[in-house]
């Protein structure tokens, strides 16, 4: 029987190409793609190796039955067909959904994915198998990653009682239909399991815009690289410029499906409008790297159309239509390229540093990664995206010149040697891998406190810390005195390029935490050992090693220090403004510590809620 | 912006270190015989009020609100400005006003506690949603939208706001919690002022429309799917399918279904700002007759919604002898000589067509407790330029602000002669620290003293022939009743229309010494 049946390597899911709640115009009649997803084992759910689909509606006090997509009348039919009034659909495209994320995710980062561990009081950090997603959690215009339940909470909503959109009567909306939602929140829950430690603790405005941004370009991008979803909407023409502005139309819908349609729609597309980075809100910050990188999407795509109707010599009326072989073969260097450009995007994520990223260091880590899987920039990619961000105003700002060159991270000045203790053997389950990856953490950390006297003073300040007595006294110290220092992980990845070339690195961060006090004089007393105050928020330092497995050296360190004042200073505004005790006064308004994500799409729901009562509030001063 | 004021600076600066004794008793402020001055601090972005009521005795002092958003000097200046209350106050406020327990409404009792601790405070007066007795605040706070903070070890941790909120509770001698449509509430002891209710909302009409609006529409939400679909919890837990779910033992913390692990929904994250909707707003009424009484504003950090519940309402008749119709709070807008602006001057604590299109009253002032320069530092919009635009059109430009003193009009100052404007900067003393406004309570013209007089008369007939016939016990039970609420009505018009108590004094004292000079003439 084994010879005639082989196990497949993907399951075709049929999904919408486009939520038909949003009412947008399609280009198609035709509103359903079919998806290709890695095939895996599943349970009904569906319930696989890294996700589960739980249908819990709270709302309703009720569960929706399991959809088994193993059922041989829903594998036979590439899954069910596509309907808004069936749960089991839903579920079905969510699952599909969330399964390409984090493909992709695993495919830039060139390792697998483990979501955040789920920490308790009692027993301390436990794995945490699957990420759960629950379609119907809410009964709201909103959609979160929750990291207290580890799980994704997508909402419904009645629409047709707002007034914003003609509609006859009133139906439901669900969130869990929009692609560029579910794979938004899903790019939050696998951010979170790779930023754990300092991370998780990481509530810079910076970091916290780059992560929204790189939430964005995951569900924007994806969506675009999905087979089909161009063919049907882009309606290409010979045009490259009409090209481009539809694509960024396109983009512009779809933000304003996640509500975020002022700050992309002015953002995408428009780099002449003055944007300070240090003064805007977060939403319009993060729209900033959106519309640099989606930039850099459009000059990718640029240059291919260009050689594909070059190739064709396609030569036709303004209007008239192409033959439908090029318009398949623009859409695909169309997918093609937006999946090219978020891999990029992805494999950045290693070479930022562990906390406070904020969008210089972004550019400069993806120029970086670039050149590691790529080192022939045969088609000008890496000056294609220094010139997209120059455009939109993000650049380092202690850097003279801009070039792709100059851009690369530098090789650390000294040496940083590690021993030998990271034996790698490949792991069979993500458990193995997440035990494997804690082990090493633990190594690592031991490693550091015991040698951290040790080592040379210039290698610990390279690497952005600080160690005692010479250091501040305001470091948090692990036992007899001594700063701590934490390797929050070590994960081995293997990213590999167009060209196959492969970069093999332990990817290591070390982190420290440092006490914080509103009160530069404070500050500076306690930073001179007065006696320990309650710190009034925390400071994090520390770096991203990237460490060559040969030879157990790092080729790279990407650092923030601990010491620096500059940033202290930043970091005491940021802390000082949340804590303002009028929520209606801060940016990052109503943002708690258990749902941090939750209202990030608040604005959204605010816009898509208005009733009439609210509509007064609009024209009220 | 100095002293352009004529009126004599506070008395304590004038008193003589050795008289201190001596005019602590005797201590008329003259200004406050007939005004109540209302006094703003200026120590930062935050709420600080004063007021302080004529009466007999001593004044009658009034605290709303004593915090300051945390920013740089603003610890001191809290202190200072707390000093300051405990002298002006002779160490003795009768009411104090929190108006909601944001931190820059509280943060002072916290801050300056060493100070407050030596104040006596008689009344605390809170919004409903404070009360911890409260059934329906209680279950707002553990369910719906009110976020309860949640330590490390699960139990439940007081903000800083609250336990200032606390702390008050504590030190009053009596704590009072009103809602929406309360009222009119009267001083003790002073004549002719009255507080009126505005909010928080009351609970099932409005907070609950207001806070979770959203979260009854949910309720009222029918299930997306057919019925066929749905699988109720009870049936689910049989099923196999769910097992991971509802069977797995450690994993109650992932649970969604149960009312405490569901998610905060967005109304209930929302909560926090909406706590400003939550203010205890007021209106204070120094009466006269109706058509001439004035009011006072202090709507806390209300914003629209709360402003929009205050029109739902309307307070019993006065003393039901010169006026059968209800207070409305549109009545009161368009009385309203003094606004203290909500929320410092934000876009969200000013609407436009319920609140200030309202005052019509053309000696409008307004007052707006703000410091731009640290605003704009930490980059909010306070105040917000359209609000103060619309101020300055309602109130001819009139604007206290607690940074600027008298407000500088954009495009520098105008010299105006006119007359209102002239009166409007005699009223004003600003000094470092604060900014006194001096607000004149109606007197009652010759007209309407006499036509109420003759009301008083004829009621007080009736009143002793009631009496009359009750010592003689043939008075019949209606007559009886008559009388009970005759004489409440009179002790409370007494209370509310007479002279004030220094006008009767300074009359006696006038007639006294007439009659001696006559004598020795």
């Amino acid at each position: 029987m084994n010879g005639h049946s082989p196990k497949p390597s993907f399951r075709r899911l049929r999904i919408y190409s486009i939520n038909p709640d949003l009412g947008l115009v399609l280009g198609s009649g035709v509103n359903q793609i079919a998806m290709k997803v890695p095939w895996e084992d599943l349970q009904p759910g569906p319930v696989g190796e890294c996700i589960e689909v739980i249908d819990i509606d709270p709302g309703s006090e009720c569960c929706y039955e399991p959809v088994n997509l193993n059922a041989c009348g829903i594998l036979a039919q590439d899954g069910l067909t596509p309907a808004q009034g069936i749960p089991q659909f839903h579920q079905q495209s969510v699952y599909a959904l969330a399964m390409v994320t984090i493909r992709v995710f695993e495919q830039g980062l060139g390792r697998s994915i483990l979501w955040s561990p789920h920490r308790d009081e009692e027993s301390g950090e436990t794995f945490v198998q699957r990420l759960r997603i629950h379609p119907h959690a809410l009964r709201e215009p909103n959609a979160y990653y929750s990291p207290a339940k580890k799980a994704l909470l997508l909402g419904y909503y009645s629409i047709g009682a707002t007034g914003l959109m003609d509609l006859r009567r009133q139906r439901t909306a669900f969130t869990c239909l929009s692609h560029d939602m579910v794979i938004h929140e899903t790019s939050h829950a696998i951010l979170d399991g790779l930023c754990r430690g300092a991370g998780a603790g990481d509530s810079s405005p910076h970091t916290m815009a780059t992560h929204e941004a790189l939430c964005d370009l995951a569900g924007l991008l994806l969506h675009f690289s999905l087979p089909g979803i161009l063919r049907s909407q882009a309606n290409f023409s010979s045009d490259p410029q009409a090209n481009e502005n539809r694509l960024m139309e396109l983009a512009r819908n779809l933000a304003k499906s996640s509500g975020r349609y002022a700050e992309l729609r002015d953002c995408i597309g428009k780099p002449e409008l003055p944007v300070d980075l240090q003064t805007s809100g977060m939403p319009r910050r993060a729209a900033i790297l959106v519309a640099a990188v989606f930039d850099v999407f459009l000059t990718l795509l640029r240059q291919r159309s260009m050689e594909l109707l070059g190739l064709t010599r396609h030569e036709s009326m303004p209007g008239e239509k192409l033959p439908p072989h090029l318009i398949d073969a623009l859409s695909s260097v169309a997918a093609k390229s937006a999946s090219h450009v978020l891999r990029m995007c992805i494999r950045a994520i290693d070479y930022c540093p562990p906390v406070d990223v904020n969008f210089g260091d972004f550019l400069r880590a993806m120029v970086t990664a670039d050149k590691d899987v790529v080192p022939d920039d045969e088609r000008n990619y890496r000056i294609a995206i220094v010139e997209s961000f120059r455009r939109y105003g993000v650049y380092p700002m202690d850097l003279s010149s801009l070039s792709a060159e100059s851009l690369l991270w530098r090789m650390p000045t000294t040496e940083i040697a590690f021993p030998g203790m990271l034996n790698w053997r490949p792991a069979r389950t993500r458990q193995e891998e997440y035990d494997q990856g804690k082990k090493w953490c633990l190594r690592l950390s031991q490693w550091f406190s015991q040698g951290a006297n040790k080592l040379p003073e210039n290698v610990v300040r390279e690497m952005g810390l600080a160690i005692r007595p010479h250091a501040t006294k305001t470091l948090e110290g692990g036992a007899d005195e001594m700063a701590l220092i934490e390797v929050t992980s070590a994960r081995l990845s293997r990213k590999t390029g167009t060209d196959g070339e492969q970069a093999v690195h332990w990817i290591i961060t070390v982190s420290q935490r440092r006490r914080g006090y509103f009160d530069p004089a404070v500050q500076a007393a306690q930073d001179r050992g007065a006696e320990r105050g309650d710190p009034d928020f925390y400071f994090l330092g520390g770096c991203t090693l990237l460490v060559d497995p040969a030879t157990r050296k790092a080729k790279l360190c990407v650092a923030k220090d601990i010491l620096s004042e500059e940033r202290l200073v930043r970091a005491r505004s940021f802390n000082l403004e949340f804590a303002s005790p009028d929520p209606t006064f801060r940016e990052r308004a109503t943002l708690t510590d258990e749902e941090p994500f939750s209202a990030l799409r608040i604005d959204a729901s605010l816009r898509t809620t208005l009733d009439a009562r609210s509509w007064i509030y609009e024209e009220d001063i | 912006m100095k002293k352009t004021s004529k009126l004599p600076a506070a008395p304590r600066k004038r008193r003589k270190p050795d008289s201190k004794a001596a005019t602590r008793k005797t201590r008329v402020d003259p200004e406050l015989t007939t005004s109540v001055r209302v006094r703003m601090y200026r120590h930062g972005l935050g709420h600080c009020t004063l007021l302080s009521f004529p009466r007999l005795g001593r004044p009658f002092y009034m605290l709303i609100d004593c915090g300051v958003v945390l920013g740089e000097g603003a610890l001191q200046a809290m202190k200072t400005v707390v000093k300051d209350i405990h002298k002006a106050t002779e160490g003795h406020l009768d009411v104090v006003v929190v108006t909601h327990s944001h931190w820059d409404c509280v943060s002072g009792f916290k801050q300056a506690r060493a100070t407050f601790d030596k104040i006596e405070i008689d009344q605390l007066w809170l919004g409903w949603t404070e009360d911890p007795m409260d059934e329906n605040a209680r279950r707002m706070r553990e369910t719906t939208f009110f976020r309860p903070l949640v330590k490390g070890d699960g139990s439940k941790r007081r903000s800083s706001s609250e336990e200032a909120v606390d702390y008050l509770q504590g030190r009053a001698s009596r704590v009072r919690y009103f809602r929406g449509g309360d009222g009119p509430v009267a001083l003790p002891g002073v004549a002719g002022v009255r507080v009126f209710v505005l909010g928080p909302p009351k609970l099932g009409a409005d907070l609950k429309a207001i806070v979770a609006r959203n979260a009854a529409a949910e309720e009222s939400m029918a299930c997306p799917f057919d019925d066929r679909d749905q699988i109720s919890f009870s049936v689910a837990r049989e099923n196999p399918a769910f097992d991971g779910y509802f069977s797995a033992d450690n994993s109650g913390w992932r649970r969604i279904d149960k009312r405490t692990d569901r998610p905060p929904s967005r109304v209930k994250l929302d909560y926090d700002s909406r706590r400003n909707d939550t203010s205890l707003a007021t209106a204070i009424e120094l009466s006269g007759p109706r058509s001439v009484s004035k009011v006072l504003l202090f709507p806390g950090d209300a914003q629209l919604q709360s402003w929009l519940s205050w029109h739902e309402y309307r307070w019993p008749t006065d003393v039901g002898l010169d006026d059968p119709k209800a207070v409305t709070c549109r009545q009161l807008l368009e009385r309203t000589v003094l606004y203290n602006a909500s929320h410092h001057g934000s876009r969200q604590g000013t609407p436009r067509r319920y609140g200030l299109e309202m005052m019509t009253s053309p000696d409008l002032v307004a007052m707006v407790s703000i410091d731009e320069a640290a605003a704009r530092r930490k980059m909010w919009k306070l105040p917000h330029p359209g609000v103060m635009a619309a101020l300055q059109h309602k109130t001819h430009g009139r604007i206290l602000r607690s940074d600027q003193g008298i407000m500088i009009p954009p495009g520098g100052a105008k010299a105006s002669s006119d007359a209102r404007w002239q009166e409007f900067e005699k009223a004003v003393t600003v000094s470092a620290l604060y900014i006194d406004y001096f607000v004149e309570i109606p007197q009652l013209t010759a007209q309407e003293k006499q036509s109420s007089a003759k009301n008083w008369t004829a009621a007080n007939e009736r009143r002793i022939y009631l009496v009359d016939k009750k010592l003689a016990k043939v008075i019949k039970p209606e007559e009886e009743a008559e009388l009970r609420e005759l004489e409440q009505l009179m002790d409370e018009y007494l209370s509310m229309t007479a002279p004030t108590g220094f006008g009767l004094l300074a009359e006696l004292r006038q007639t006294v010494e007439d009659t001696k000079s006559q004598r020795k003439g």
